[in-house]
């Protein structure tokens, strides 16, 4: 089961972990880091694909994201500290999203390259650099109100362009 | 017009979707989303696209060692040469044949070692998950508490405030017997005390309005518990002011863009 989970999710788990990180190496890092966390604490044999992929690429981020702050801080973090700062989240029974098949991806980054620049600098910085709606208003010295709508037009555009 | 409190909401969902709220705004957003219909529909519609962003970072393949070191070479999608060895017309001398049998011996013990531990496994295992099922009762557990503990301190919040002001509601035709107060301050929200209210009917709800100019606010709802009593926090707009008068009527589950149903409770302000 965690090789088909492996082979329907390395690309954008990877794709992912470069794209917070920048460096090739640390996300090989993250990724192997999160599929060892995904065979130590979920039930592997048992669950969906579509599940795990999506957990998967919600570790990869959450991790990714925690050692990308801990470098820009330049203190260290090993594996241990970012494992212990995300968990897997459990099987809901709330309808799951299947992942998106290559051309659903192709057609969303596309999108997202397509985005107003205001739009798509808020929701990147926020969904690959983790940031928060205060932490943006700071930096990039925008009114927070500013902030939500470029946010939630964004989104509104891609989910009509990309996802609709 | 907008829904119960909305307004000082208003763009939160999406960055709800995408994780753009630290802790004390998530939490205050989730509180808010318990009662706007409006919030939960816009991040219902959102969440796919937050869940597609994850799959939107530019394409880059990962190393063919990735694969190797997760899921190991017996995996390997490659196609293998067959190792096999075809056994028809291969003769053992009589030495190996006692080497044979002697492996097959050992080979069967192992076998019996094995499905000893696997059966000890899977005893582990339906403990494992008793323990997770334990663990989960307890979040949940601990989320309602949290909940509680967080409605308690909002209410605590409301008749502390310095500008808190009581005002007596009366009940109207469809609910004679009720009474209550409403404790608002201009501030930090309102609370509403009522007992005698009637139970709700199937599908219905109790909703609560500031009256004011030029039509009533909608600012939250109001749950009745078995013995027909109400405490419970409402949290108007901040823009809202002091209302001409604070109402409570019966409307459809989901809560009325305006009021519509019978008027159970009314209790008008000095202003």
């Amino acid at each position: 089961m965690l090789s088909i989970v492996y082979d329907r999710v390395a690309e954008p788990a990877y794709s992912l972990a470069i794209r917070i990180l920048e460096r090739p190496e640390s996300a090989e890092e993250i990724v192997a880091a999160v599929f060892e966390q995904l065979k130590d604490e979920a039930d592997v044999s048992n669950a969906d694909v579509d599940h795990l992929g999506a957990v998967v690429l919600s570790l990869v981020r959450q991790r990714a994201i925690v050692r990308r702050n801990a470098d820009a801080a330049t203190s260290k973090v090993g594996t241990k500290q970012e494992r212990a700062a995300v968990e897997i989240p459990k099987p809901t029974s709330e309808r799951r999203e299947p992942l998106l098949s290559p051309a659903a991806r192709l057609r969303l980054q596309q999108s997202l390259a397509k985005l107003a620049p205001e739009e798509r600098t808020v929701i990147e910085l926020i969904f690959f650099e983790g940031l928060t709606q205060h932490e943006l208003s700071d930096r990039l010295t925008l009114p927070i109100d500013t902030i939500r709508l470029n946010v939630e037009h964004g989104l509104r555009t891609l989910a009509g362009t990309a996802l609709g | 017009m907008t829904e119960p409190s909305h307004r000082s909401h208003d763009g939160m969902a999406g960055l709800y979707a995408i994780g753009g709220l630290n802790r004390i705004d998530r939490d205050r957003f989730e509180q808010h989303l318990e009662t706007c219909v409006v919030c939960v529909a816009t991040v219902t519609q959102l969440l796919p696209v937050a869940r597609g962003l994850s799959q939107a970072a530019p394409t880059q393949q990962p190393p063919a060692s990735l694969r190797l070191r997760i899921v190991g070479a017996d995996s390997d999608p490659r196609p293998r040469r067959d190792a096999r060895i075809p056994l028809s017309g291969v003769r053992l001398a009589p030495v190996y044949r006692v080497v044979a049998v002697m492996c097959l011996i050992a080979a069967a013990a192992l076998g019996w070692y094995a499905a000893q531990h696997v059966t000890r496994s899977r005893q582990l295992r339906d403990s494992l998950d008793a323990s997770v099922l334990r663990i989960q009762a307890a979040d949940h557990d601990a989320v309602t508490s949290r909940q509680v503990a967080r409605e308690l301190r909002a209410r605590a919040d409301v008749l502390a405030a310095p500008d808190v002001a009581t005002i007596s509601l009366q009940g109207q035709p469809a609910a004679p017997n009720a009474s209550g107060r409403a404790f608002l301050s201009g501030t930090r929200g309102a609370v509403l005390v009522a007992s005698n209210v009637p139970p709700l009917p199937p599908g219905q709800i109790y909703q609560v309005w500031f009256v004011v100019p030029p039509d009533p606010i909608a600012v939250g709802f109001a749950r009745v518990d078995g013995a027909g009593r109400i405490f419970s926090t409402v949290d108007p707009p901040s823009d809202a002011g002091i209302p001409l008068a604070i109402a409570v009527t019966l409307e459809p589950e989901g809560g009325a863009a305006d009021p519509s149903g019978d008027l159970l409770l009314l209790g008008r302000t000095d202003r």
